[in-house]
């Protein structure tokens, strides 16, 4: 009888323990100011990082915030052959597909924007890499390779016009390489 | 109040037994949505889940998440189309039988352990519809949820078994409090940015082309319009969290929710979030909403020709 309730106890524990941990992934952390201080949500983050990762229980409920990205952008990927040759493909781009496509396709989305994070910097070589085997293969050896940022900014509300509608294209003002890759000659 | 009766009255809510209605419900909601997003994943599986594809299980590892749960690694050996096409046969097979209740439990755990593998082994293509499904199918190994309209009890009634309608609430509050934390977080994330405060977030989302869907005509009016679609989006995201325990307050709250996630399901693409949202309302749903809502269509006048 004893044993089981110090089982049943030590189960409603760990429930109670886990749901506090899902809150604190659920929501932004405030780290206090002055040297050396952290927050008790950092600490118990840190402590529950490897369980959470592993189990699938993470989650950071980020979608538009702090504030939705303010850019359109589209990433290129500018691939020089050793014949002289260029090729300029882009990755798939939703607004160019028809709504179904773009709905279904939407994956591309999110991985552009990975890439387009410095965050995602790591993935940089890899995608080049991919590109790389890619056209090896179709079109012969490959010198470089570029990752180029396109990208124009949302115009800041204008309270003296009406509300600009829908846009339905987008005419990219800058670019910018943002990674190379050099390849020896076979 | 004394802290003895709090805790009675919580100890109550969180272990007392509920009916299994809502569990029901969310379990078909969930695992249609499951489905479709297990298809959706098809068209480009190898692209995004083989090593013929951009994101190889090396260049996977790139990401801290890719480490855990992860049966494309523990089979890495194989080829690796093959571990695709397998591992997404087992999620095609595993969401129906979830979603008919047949082997509810055994088919939730399956579910969630090859939709973990697939969110793990590629990380830079996931969306908040992803984090949904996977961190609610989690409750639901340990959740009841055959009671009503599955195979499991149709199967128990032919050998003249009962399957219990009652549970211990806690799978079911858990469910409740992931929702709500859902909810709690974006609202919390979102006050700190300055655009949701002064009105003009909705305005810049509108203006992301690779985001546009169907158009509100009417909602882009005036400014006033977009203002109070910002606004209203962060209040009800703050609301919800606290409101949706009362009796009060959770039916107006769910309507309201519904047409807020239909209205971003038509306007805004973000595929699989919106409905995997509302299948998550189920969690608050009881019998009595039913019952509730076919009186109302009941009381419908009916209508006259002419």
């Amino acid at each position: 009888m004893l044993g089981k309730k110090i089982v049943i106890g030590a189960l409603k524990t760990l429930y109670f323990a886990l749901l506090a941990t899902i809150l604190v992934w659920a929501i932004p952390l405030f780290q206090p100011k002055g040297k050396n201080r952290t927050s008790l949500g950092v600490v118990i983050r840190e402590a529950t990082k490897r369980p959470m990762y592993w189990s699938g229980l993470w989650q950071g409920w980020t979608m538009f915030s702090p504030d939705a990205s303010n850019v359109n952008f589209s990433i290129q990927i500018a691939i020089e052959f050793y014949d002289g040759t260029f090729e300029f493909p882009r990755l798939p781009q939703l607004h160019t597909m028809s709504k179904w496509q773009a709905y279904r396709h939407d994956r591309h989305r999110k991985f552009a924007e990975n890439i387009n994070r410095d965050t995602g910097r790591r993935l940089w070589p890899h995608i080049a890499d991919y590109y790389q085997q890619k056209y090896f293969a179709s079109h012969g050896p490959v010198k470089q390779i570029d990752l180029v940022r396109w990208w124009t900014l949302v115009p800041p509300p204008d309270e003296s016009q009406p509300p600009p509608s829908f846009p339905t294209s987008v005419n990219f003002e800058h670019s910018y390489i943002f990674y190379t890759a050099k390849y020896p000659e076979p | 109040m004394s802290i003895i009766h709090l805790f009675r009255t919580l100890n109550r809510w969180f272990f007392d037994s509920v009916d299994t209605w809502g569990l029901t419900i969310f379990r078909i909601a969930m695992g249609l949505v499951a489905i479709n997003k297990i298809l959706f994943l098809y068209p480009e599986l190898v692209y995004w889940y083989s090593n013929e594809g951009i994101v190889s299980l090396t260049t996977s590892f790139t990401s801290q998440l890719s480490g855990g749960l992860n049966l494309f690694y523990t089979l890495r050996d194989f080829d690796s189309v093959t571990v695709a096409y397998a591992l997404w046969t087992l999620a095609l097979v595993s969401a129906t039988t979830f979603t008919l209740g047949l082997g509810t439990r055994v088919s939730a755990l399956v579910l969630y352990v090859v939709m973990v593998s697939f969110d793990h082994r590629n990380t830079y293509v996931l969306q908040g519809g992803d984090a949904l499904i996977r961190v609610m199918l989690f409750w639901m190994i340990f959740a009841r949820s055959n009671g009503y309209h599955s195979v499991d009890r149709a199967i128990a009634q032919a050998k003249g078994r009962r399957i219990p309608t009652q549970q211990s609430a806690w799978p079911l509050r858990a469910l409740q409090i992931q929702l709500a934390l859902m909810y709690l977080g974006t609202f919390l994330h979102k006050s700190e940015g300055p655009t949701w405060w002064n009105g003009s977030a909705v305005y810049i989302v509108s203006q992301l082309i690779d985001f546009n869907r169907y158009p509100l005509p009417l909602a882009y009016a005036n400014w006033t319009f977009v203002k109070l679609m910002t606004w209203g989006a962060l209040l009800f995201e703050g609301l919800f969290p606290l409101l949706i325990w009362f009796r009060e307050t959770r039916r107006y709250l769910l309507v309201f929710g519904i047409v807020f996630h239909l209205v971003l399901e038509w306007h805004i693409s973000i595929p699989i979030f919106q409905v995997a949202s509302l299948a998550a309302y189920a969690v608050f749903l009881e019998r009595d909403d039913w019952e509730a809502l076919k009186r109302l269509v009941r009381r419908r006048p009916p209508v006259t020709p002419g």
